[in-house]
């Protein structure tokens, strides 16, 4: 299996071979962490600054050259081993506090001990907001066919004052397509509800949430599963568990509607790192 | 199916006693060790800082990490000033398709076309001598 290669890609777009650091995130600089090994199997160690905090590095110049890709692989290999080091060095800081960068972050030490200088303090400051904090992923499904029967059945009663009177087959062609848009308003209005009174509620115990386009699925035993809600949620480490009593108790409650949920973390909080902080390094 | 005892119910999905409730829940809980959920964030999420790099695979991946950077960062990214993929050739359709472009797959796929050419040339040419000889014989 190959390892990673790379190259810093300068401001002016010339590329330059690889040396330099992988970054991992920034904790706190007297953490007492053991990391395990980072990309490449080269060791983590903490490049520290004044403010208080440290870069979780590795030296990129460790890693072999090129990735390899087996056939039918959908993804190398090699990458996979990278980007589960990455996570792994991530969820090992997690428990202290840490704030996650992006896999392949690669720069110069001199660079980054500037750049932890620099934003120092701002770093401190998202350290200690994502503290005791982690990123939990949910997403809602209910089952098409439950749900339609359901609205219809909510639905008889409006349904039968447009009952079609006397007239011809024009007539009533018409009438069932009219029930029939009705029917998929209704649908596509509960849909809505459904999906934010679930929002709501994990809102409420969680600190912070982001949604994320939601995909169709096709669950296992070919039932047609619609995701109502793909979201990321922080919550305090201390509320976990009242995090998934909430998500149990919401698909007890959406029963009718086959509700079913994948609840996945404790993940480093990717989702909610502020974006900007590396801008101005 | 159960039936709820209160609320109005499509105006409150959520409406009915828990007391209702017959079956378990559908809860599925996982871990971290998913390969595209941790794909999902780790390309895609965290702080990029300034400088940011390009993990460089062969060929496509290339392109698929290139690609999944730019899209998560364009603006950020040119507000400093980090512009390669313009640059790009795999990346980047210019005007200008002269000798200074370098695009490698439209070479590639023309050096292709030029081979299939070459061949259907080579058998239709065929074709017609062995019809010729076929009227040739039957009019002999």
């Amino acid at each position: 299996m190959g390892g990673v290669s790379g190259m810093t890609i300068a401001p002016d777009g010339d590329t330059m071979p690889m040396s330099g650091l992988f970054v991992y995130g920034i904790v706190d600089r007297d953490a007492d962490c053991l990391y395990p090994p980072g990309i490449g199997g080269a060791p983590v160690r903490a490049v520290g600054c004044r403010a208080g905090v440290a870069a979780l590095a590795s030296d990129a110049g460790a890693v072999a050259p090129t990735l390899s890709m087996g056939d039918g692989e959908l993804v190398p290999a090699s990458l996979e081993a990278a980007v589960r080091a990455h996570e792994s060095v991530l969820e090992e800081a997690l428990p202290y506090g840490v704030v996650p960068f992006r896999f392949g972050s690669v720069v110069q030490e001199s660079d980054l001990v500037a750049y932890l200088e620099s934003t120092g303090v701002i770093l401190a400051a998202e350290l200690e907001r994502l503290r005791r904090r982690s990123e939990w992923s949910v997403v809602a499904t209910w089952d098409r066919k439950a749900a339609e029967a359901y609205v219809a059945s909510e639905q008889r009663e409006s349904l039968s004052a447009t009952r079609t009177p006397a007239g011809g087959a024009g007539r009533a062609y018409l009438m069932a397509r009219q029930r029939s848009q009705v029917e998929r308003n209704a649908l596509e209005m509960f849909r809505a509800r459904c999906a934010s009174r679930l929002y709501r509620a994990l809102r409420l115990v969680a600190r912070d949430a982001v949604l994320r386009a939601a995909v169709t699925q096709q669950d296992a035993g070919g039932a047609h599963r619609e995701t109502l809600l793909d979201g990321c949620f922080l919550v305090e480490n201390a509320e976990q568990e009242a995090f998934s009593a909430r998500i149990e108790t919401e698909l007890a409650r959406g029963f009718s509607v086959k509700l079913a949920a994948s609840l996945t973390g404790p993940w480093p909080a990717y989702h909610f790192t502020r974006t900007d902080i590396g801008v101005s390094a | 199916m159960p039936q709820y005892s209160g609320g109005p119910r499509l105006d409150d999905p959520w409406g009915g006693q828990l007391d209702d409730y017959e079956q378990a829940p559908m809860l599925s809980r996982g871990g971290t060790s998913n390969l595209a959920d941790i794909l999902e964030r780790v390309l895609d999420k965290g702080v990029v800082i300034a400088g940011d790099i390009c993990v460089s695979l062969v060929d496509v991946e290339l392109l698929t990490i290139k690609l999944r950077l730019l899209i998560a960062s364009v603006d950020k990214a040119r507000e400093i000033a980090i512009n390669w993929w313009e640059d790009d050739p795999w990346l980047t359709r210019g005007e200008g398709d002269g000798e200074g472009s370098s695009h490698q797959p439209d070479r590639a796929l023309s050096r292709r076309i030029d081979k299939i050419e070459t061949i259907l040339d080579r058998l239709s040419s065929h074709l017609d001598q062995a019809g010729e000889l076929r009227q040739s014989g039957s009019g002999g």
